[in-house]
């Protein structure tokens, strides 16, 4: 690649968009201005707020006579309700008699609600007051003590309107006042009878926020800063993205530029490194108005500021994220043909960025191995410590969350370069699509053997499958019932691949790795590999849960297969899985991928794949490193078969191993062999670390034995 | 200078199946020489020059340019050629001077060298007075002459010219097609398309006709004129394409 190149593309397009009125408004004049009109719109709503009197009505205000404390004095709210120098929230009150029936009483209050007189109408209704004073008296109490228990209480109603805000609020404050008046009555009727005010209320709670000062701020803008500074980083990559790439299409200037010496990948490099300019540009100037807006707005109401370093943390985890939002954006854009079309691309971006983006901010989601893994969502975890000044907890992942970014921005890059290599991308024009004929264009052509697209299009089939028919069965407490559940996960696996071997490949035991047969030996060697990789398999699962100790889900799971008998545990969840998932993932896509992509790359997609088709992460990472395991398998016998012998006595040994776990503990102790386990517990687990790691040793050589092999018998690379 | 030799183009269309834009088509062109491709739209013309300038690839067939191949060098062809069509177009947020410079250093060109030879380019093609002038503000003639510059300015020894009359108003169609013929004299090796005869008539030195993808006649000028004895190449043409219309209509109702 020749940086020359890169850097004159860079800086054409770089002086091409800062020519541009529509971008620089984007970057530098939106933000600049937005902020400043957020705050003061805040300032002003926050001052309505303050200075708007709820319009309340008040229909029977005759019923309370005689009532003390009163609810009422000098046509406002009594002030004995509030504490001595407290500020009294601000009412209109306008006193109405009462109008008759209750309906003549809804009819007049919906007429003032809606016409906008009245935020709130309160309704007190005939006979009110002679039920409170009736409670008041203590005669009355002891005369009928039986009859007052079990009356209904006098019940003011209270109307509003939830669509309009003024009522909403003015709905809340009205209660409050009530519920101040009732708590001073009860009071009162507590002191009329001798009885110590502390009987109602025993005890009260004493707050105390141990955070620094600042803490909940900081809080609040560890979780908002990022998601703010992020969703800007993305929206001020796509529209350069989009005049960058279909933009120049539609002017006609692209084809000046791909007939130059440049090549696709300066192109590309040049075109991004435009693009994250902007990116990051409109993502700081954004934090920079944000900041001075936030200086004069949030002194209005008593908020910090966020800290400096939470600033200096956004702007290191802003390089790698424009980086990754840029490529993405400019991918995308790239299959556009005209402006108009590629911002109509924007939304699926947004669509697909935002979850990621938002899943932080939901409570209790921490950063930890699992969330760190999730791109995008695990550096707006690791910034939301950072920013909180609570980085030591959270360095441990900020390998993965880098790996995990850099990787993702590897494969956003690619993808933007292929996207300009393609010349049916770059040069697309319009046609008359029609899924009917695409699909049965996609039946005629088919190829030998299904490539990567059929495979990705298969997970994402089996994934929609699962998620779709879970709850349709939900009887876990019987063994037909159980039974169904375990055939209906089952299916949810085996009908894409089934499908697609035969619709989307022409030779569908090619396409499933049915063929060829291995030799005998290789699927009885698989049975012994299983045995004796058996005590890594329990050692792994152990790690992992140490690491994620086990959730609801995971234990609900295994309460549930616990009503299947043995035998009906070994077969449904057992073997009929690793034909199922083997057929699924080592047969139709892992040839897909490895038409698409080189060894490791495909088996370590479909090992994911995998992984994520077993739903509770535990069982999804030690899935995902069997299906590591078995791929390799796979590849190297040319078929699933050999697989399927290793998965089956894997399954059937994690179900036997968890009926017998005390009795095989027994045995060994009885036997002296004690040694395998380490002669400790009821439980036969984990074994020793000795006895786990001469079965391994043993096993990485079966392994070889098995996966040693002629070119010819490896599973078929087409394309 | 230019090797074309069964060069094939096929496109997938989702209605109508596998469509061969481009067949077989194969043609020799050598320095001092225009040869033309003439054909009417959907002939495949755009299809064989954009093969040539390594915008697509082709389907099957080969196509070296001064000895470069298109599939597999195409950095290497691309800073051979010089290319101006119809439908390229120039930034509209640069002026002409910004616009041949970007392009001259993207060919490498040192910049003194490069300012001596925008100069020169600049003063041929009387360019001086729109130097700062931005490309959203030039009249159509004003974009075309930037174009020829900057095809011109790494002073390339193949020059692709793809139907770069059209829209052109008739004074500067002319001055384009003298252009054409003062660096033709230069010795530049130069692909024209065209659907115009009177271009044909007046600028190649080969001409192929072209139809549906296909080459129908190919030769001198003379020649063309000997073979279907017609003195007018426009004659020649509508006799040409007129049999093979009528031919691929009866192959599609046969």
């Amino acid at each position: 690649m020749n940086w020359r190149n890169v850097k004159l593309i860079w800086h054409r397009e770089l002086r091409d968009q800062f020519r541009d009125r529509r971008s620089l408004f984007m970057v530098a004049v939106l933000p600049v201005l937005l902020y400043p009109m957020l705050g003061a719109l805040m300032m002003q709503l926050a001052g309505f707020l303050r200075d708007h009197n709820t319009q309340v009505w008040v229909i029977g205000a005759e019923q309370l006579d005689g009532i003390t404390p009163p609810l009422f004095a000098d046509k406002q709210f009594a002030l004995s309700l509030f504490a001595p120098g407290s500020q009294p929230p601000k009412f209109a009150l306008k006193f109405h008699d009462s109008a008759g029936n209750d309906n003549n009483q809804l009819r007049i209050a919906r007429e003032a609600l809606t016409s906008g007189d009245s935020d709130v109408v309160v309704y007190f209704p005939p006979g009110f007051a002679d039920e409170i004073t009736r409670l008041q008296s203590p005669a009355t109490e002891s005369a009928n003590r039986k009859s007052l228990g079990a009356r209904e209480p006098p019940r003011p109603t209270v109307y509003f309107n939830s669509a309009k805000e003024a009522s909403d609020a003015g709905q809340m404050r009205v209660e409050r006042m009530l519920d101040l008046w009732q708590t001073q009555l009860i009071r009162g009727n507590l002191e009329a009878r001798d009885v110590p005010a502390d009987v109602a209320a025993p005890f009260s709670v004493n707050p105390q926020d141990v955070a620094p000062s600042g803490g909940r701020e900081t809080r609040t803008w560890s979780r908002l800063l990022p998601f703010i500074v992020f969703i800007w980083a993305l929206t001020g990559a796509f529209y350069p993205a989009v005049d960058l790439c279909a933009g120049e299409k539609e002017r006609g200037t692209l084809e000046s530029l791909l007939t130059s010496p440049a090549l696709r990948s300066e192109i590309v490099s040049g075109k991004l490194l435009t693009v994250i300019t902007f990116s990051i540009s409109s993502a700081l100037a954004n934090l920079a108005s944000m900041a001075l807006t936030g200086k004069v707005v949030m002194a209005q109401f008593g908020m910090q500021p966020p800290p400096l370093s939470a600033f200096v943390w956004l702007v290191v985890a802003l390089i790698p994220m424009s980086a990754l939002f840029s490529a993405l954006a400019l991918a995308v854009a790239a299959f556009a043909r005209s402006t108009k079309e590629g911002q109509y691309y924007l939304m699926p971006l947004l669509l697909c960025s935002l979850p990621l983006m938002v899943l932080p901010l939901a409570p209790n989601v921490e950063l930890n191995l699992g969330t760190s893994l999730i791109p995008i969502t695990g550096m707006v975890l690791l910034l939301r410590s950072a920013i909180e000044g609570d980085i030591g907890p959270a360095l441990p992942y900020l390998l993965t969350v880098t790996i995990v970014t850099l990787i993702c921005c590897w494969l956003a890059i690619r993808w933007a370069v292929a996207q300009f290599n393609s010349e049916t991308v770059l040069f697309r024009e319009s046609e008359n699509f029609s899924p009917g004929l695409w699909l049965r264009k996609l039946y005629i052509d088919r190829p030998a053997v299904q490539g990567g697209g059929a495979a990705m299009a298969c997970i994402a089939a089996i994934y929609f499958l699962q998620f779709t028919t879970r709850g349709i069965l939900t009887d876990f407490g019987t063994v037909g019932g159980m039974a169904k559940i375990a055939l209906l996960s089952q299916a949810c696996v085996l009908i894409p691949p089934l499908v697609g071997a035969f619709l989307l490949a022409g030779q569908p035991g090619r396409a499933l790795a049915l063929s060829p047969k291995p030799s005998l030996w290789k699927p009885m060697g698989a049975v012994l590999l299983a045995v004796l990789l058996h005590p890594l398999a329990l050692q792994v699962g152990t790690w992992i849960f140490e690491i994620f100790p086990p959730s609801g889900d995971f234990e609900q799971f295994s309460q549930a297969i616990a009503v299947l008998p043995l035998w009906l545990r070994l077969v449904l969840l057992g073997l009929v899985p690793a034909v199922v998932e083997e057929l699924a993932f080592r047969g139709f896509v892992l040839v897909g991928l490895r038409k698409s992509t080189t060894g490791w790359s495909a088996v370590a997609v479909s090992a994911v794949a995998f992984g994520f088709s077993h739903g509770i992460l535990q069982q999804s990472l030690s899935a995902s490193l069997l299906g590591l395991l078995l791929g390799w398998i796979a590849v190297r016998t040319g078929s699933i078969w050999t697989g399927v012998a290793y998965h089956a006595t894997h399954n059937g040994l994690l179900h036997l191993r968890n009926q017998y776990a005390a009795e095989l503990q027994q045995w060994l102790l009885q036997n002296q062999l004690g040694w395998v386990t380490g002669g400790a517990g009821d439980d036969a687990l984990p074994h020793s670390p000795a006895f786990t790691t001469i079965c391994t040793v043993i096993a990485a050589g079966l392994i070889w034995a098995i996966c040693r092999n002629r070119a010819a018998d490896q599973l078929p690379k087409v394309g | 200078m230019i090797d074309v030799s069964g060069l094939t183009k096929v496109y997938d269309d989702l209605r109508l199946g596998p469509q061969t834009a481009l067949d077989n088509f194969s043609f020799h062109a050598d320095p001092g020489e225009v040869f033309g491709i003439l054909g009417p739209n959907g002939a495949g013309k755009t299809t064989a020059l954009r093969i040539l300038c390594t915008l697509i690839k082709p389907t099957s067939g080969v196509a070296r340019v001064n000895g470069f191949d298109v599939e597999t060098q195409p950095e290497l062809v691309r800073h051979q050629i010089g290319v101006i069509a119809a439908n390229t177009a120039v930034y509209d947020r640069m002026t002409a001077w910004e616009m041949v410079d970007y392009c001259g250093r993207l060919h490498g060109i040192e910049p003194t060298e490069l300012r001596e030879r925008m100069e020169a380019v600049f003063a041929r093609l009387r360019m001086d007075d729109i130097r700062e002038v931005m490309g959203g503000k030039m009249s159509t003639g004003m974009k075309q002459k930037v174009a020829i510059a900057r095809a011109l300015v790494h002073d390339p020894q193949v020059l692709v010219f793809d139907e770069a009359t059209n829209g052109l108003d008739v004074l500067v169609a002319r001055n384009l097609l003298e252009t054409i013929v003062e660096l033709r004299d230069q010795g530049k090796c130069i692909v024209f398309s065209t659907h115009i005869m009177r271009e044909v008539e007046r600028l190649c030195t080969h001409v192929a006709i072209m139809h549906r993808g296909k080459k129908l006649a190919e030769g001198t000028l003379p020649e063309l004129r000997e073979q279907y004895r017609e003195q007018d190449v426009e004659d020649i043409f509508f006799a040409l394409v007129g049999r093979a219309e009528q031919a691929a209509r009866a192959e599609e109702v046969a």
